[in-house]
């Protein structure tokens, strides 16, 4: 029970941490709106499961609704501070994020819901691990994200120009790559996982509007993992989710919300940049 | 110089002020006609990187602005145009002095990221190949692992497939050794003749620079002091002093060579 639901846990972490990622990778923007996406992607997840019974659909539905938001929010607000400071985009993300919380509370008066996932049996692995099939659709679903972004920055033209983007902005312009538009669609996907990740949390969990606070434990694991590295956010979330599963367990459950911020702090500590990061040039001075 | 009629880059009294406050380059004028190579030859801060650079867009990124004068490429001024519209619209392409591949993708994908290559890719990437067989084979590495000349090479590689007209190449022979530099030159003036194009050359290397160039201009202190057929320029005692190393009869050293004061030939 216990690894399942660790496994779980890192899962969602990891998904989490990866929108992080992948805003920064290619903005150079931490999003700390990002708990906030995950609130409101979570309380329209339960809306339209209702509507849509289908969880497939409605799934879809959110992702496309969160893709469209990253998008809209990187091209109105985002896109006209480019060649200012970062910070002040930065902090207009908080101010997003205050924004769209007042939304989840006005639109769903901030109560706890659960979205219905209709199939439910259980699966015995060797070694006597008992997964539930939400378990099980969780991991398939993490797996899958991972893998189809590893194909996508691999083998796409457009995964190609962000990571070509993300290596050198100014090399990627000259280049005619139109850097506006591929950080637009980064912001798209990132907030489409948050937006996946939502839809986990709400089948595995339940959704609040504390569900956000979740999203803090996973930037710890962007920052563990390395905040432009999506392989790093796999590691990290596994350290993660199983130092506060542990703790929780075998020692006091009112530590598991400090650990990630312990582990943060002695990973830091000796690697800087994270897991996997990359070490950032200092500017040409 | 050749008639107007060809004219392809036009640049007039430019002038470059970084930070609000210091003027890097100032009065800057010369004409690039079709199929020339035209070389600024120069010495450290002369003003070299910061004409390329504003003649490529980037001037916005370095916090420096053009305060006066225009870059005109087929009488069309591109003062305020975006780096990747001028490399779209105006066909001039940057190769620049530092960061010039992007070292976490492969070979094959920094020649594939260039947006203008559309469905006949793979030919034309092919066809880049031809002119620089070592880098199909290693196609597959990432361009971090490359050593400085197959770096040079796949850098002038993905600009040509921008499909330029006016290539800016920033110190093509930095940290390089002299068989590969000569090697590139060797290169370069068959891309050359085979697509047409012109090619402006910011050298610190002047005896290299000067063997290829059609046309050149020597900058010091942000201004062309000097310009000329190559021939000529190599000819000019002040060139051949500073810039060639060939010395007089008395010899000089480094001391001297500052305190020798000059009598600027302006130009333009």
């Amino acid at each position: 029970m216990l690894l399942a639901s660790i496994v779980v846990l890192a899962g969602i972490y990891a998904l989490l941490g990866s929108g992080f990622v992948i805003i920064y990778k290619a903005s150079r923007i931490l999003n700390f709106a990002h708990a906030e996406i995950v609130m409101l992607a979570g309380y329209l997840a339960v809306s339209l499961a209702v509507a849509i019974p289908f969880s497939a659909a409605s799934l879809l539905a959110v992702l496309c609704f969160c893709f469209v938001l990253g998008m809209s929010i990187y091209a109105i607000l985002i896109r006209p501070l480019a060649g200012y400071s970062v910070l002040s985009a930065i902090i207009l993300t908080v101010a997003v994020g205050v924004l769209l919380n007042a939304v989840g509370v006005f639109v769903w008066r901030g109560e706890m819901e659960v979205i219905p996932f209709g199939w439910r049996t259980y699966f015995s692995l060797p070694g006597n691990i008992r997964l539930s099939s939400i378990e099980f659709a969780t991991l398939g679903i993490v797996t899958l994200f991972y893998a189809c972004m590893g194909l996508f920055y691999r083998f796409t033209k457009i995964g190609q120009q962000m990571r070509a983007t993300a290596e050198n902005p100014l090399l990627a312009a000259q280049r005619g790559i139109s850097i506006y538009r591929i950080s637009g669609i980064a912001w798209g996907i990132g907030f489409a996982a948050a937006g996946l990740a939502a839809f986990l949390l709400g089948i595995n969990y339940a959704i609040s509007l504390q569900i956000g606070n979740i999203a803090v434990a996973a930037f710890v694991v962007a920052l563990i993992g390395g905040l432009d590295s999506l392989l790093g956010t796999i590691p990290a979330a596994f350290i993660i989710a199983a130092t506060e599963q542990l703790t929780i367990t075998y020692a006091n459950p009112r530590l598991g919300d400090a650990i990630p911020f312990i582990i943060m702090l002695m990973v830091l500590m000796f690697k800087p940049w994270g897991l996997l990061g990359t070490k950032e040039e200092l500017d040409r001075v | 110089m050749k008639s107007d009629s060809n004219k392809l880059l036009e640049v007039t009294k430019l002038e470059v002020v970084y930070n609000h406050v210091s003027t890097a380059i100032q009065g800057v004028s010369f004409n690039i006609c079709e199929g020339q190579i035209f070389a600024i030859i120069g010495g450290n801060g002369a003003g070299k990187t910061t004409t390329l650079r504003a003649i490529s867009g980037f001037l916005n990124s370095d916090n420096a602005v053009i305060t006066d004068g225009e870059i005109k490429i087929r009488d069309r001024s591109i003062n305020m145009l975006k780096p990747q519209d001028i490399t779209r619209q105006t066909g001039i392409v940057l190769v620049p002095e530092r960061n010039k591949v992007f070292e976490t993708l492969t070979v094959q994908e920094n020649l594939a990221v260039p947006t203008s290559i559309g469905k006949r890719a793979k030919e034309t990437i092919q066809n880049i190949y031809t002119y620089f067989p070592s880098l199909y084979e290693r196609r597959k590495s990432l361009a971090g692992l490359l050593s400085g000349g197959e770096r040079q090479m796949l850098a002038i590689g993905q600009a040509m497939l921008c499909s330029p007209e006016l290539l800016l190449i920033d110190e093509l022979s930095l940290g390089l050794s002299p068989v590969m530099v000569e090697a590139l030159f060797e290169i370069l003036l068959k891309i050359k003749a085979d697509f047409g194009l012109s090619i402006l050359l910011v050298e610190q290397n002047a005896m290299e620079a000067l063997s290829i160039a059609e046309y050149a201009a020597v900058m010091e202190n942000g201004m062309i002091v000097l310009a000329g057929t190559p021939e000529k320029l190599m000819a000019h005692e002040d060139v051949k002093e500073f810039y060639l190393g060939i010395r007089g009869k008395e010899k000089k050293r480094y001391k001297d060579v500052k305190q020798y004061s000059r009598t600027r030939r302006w130009w333009g």
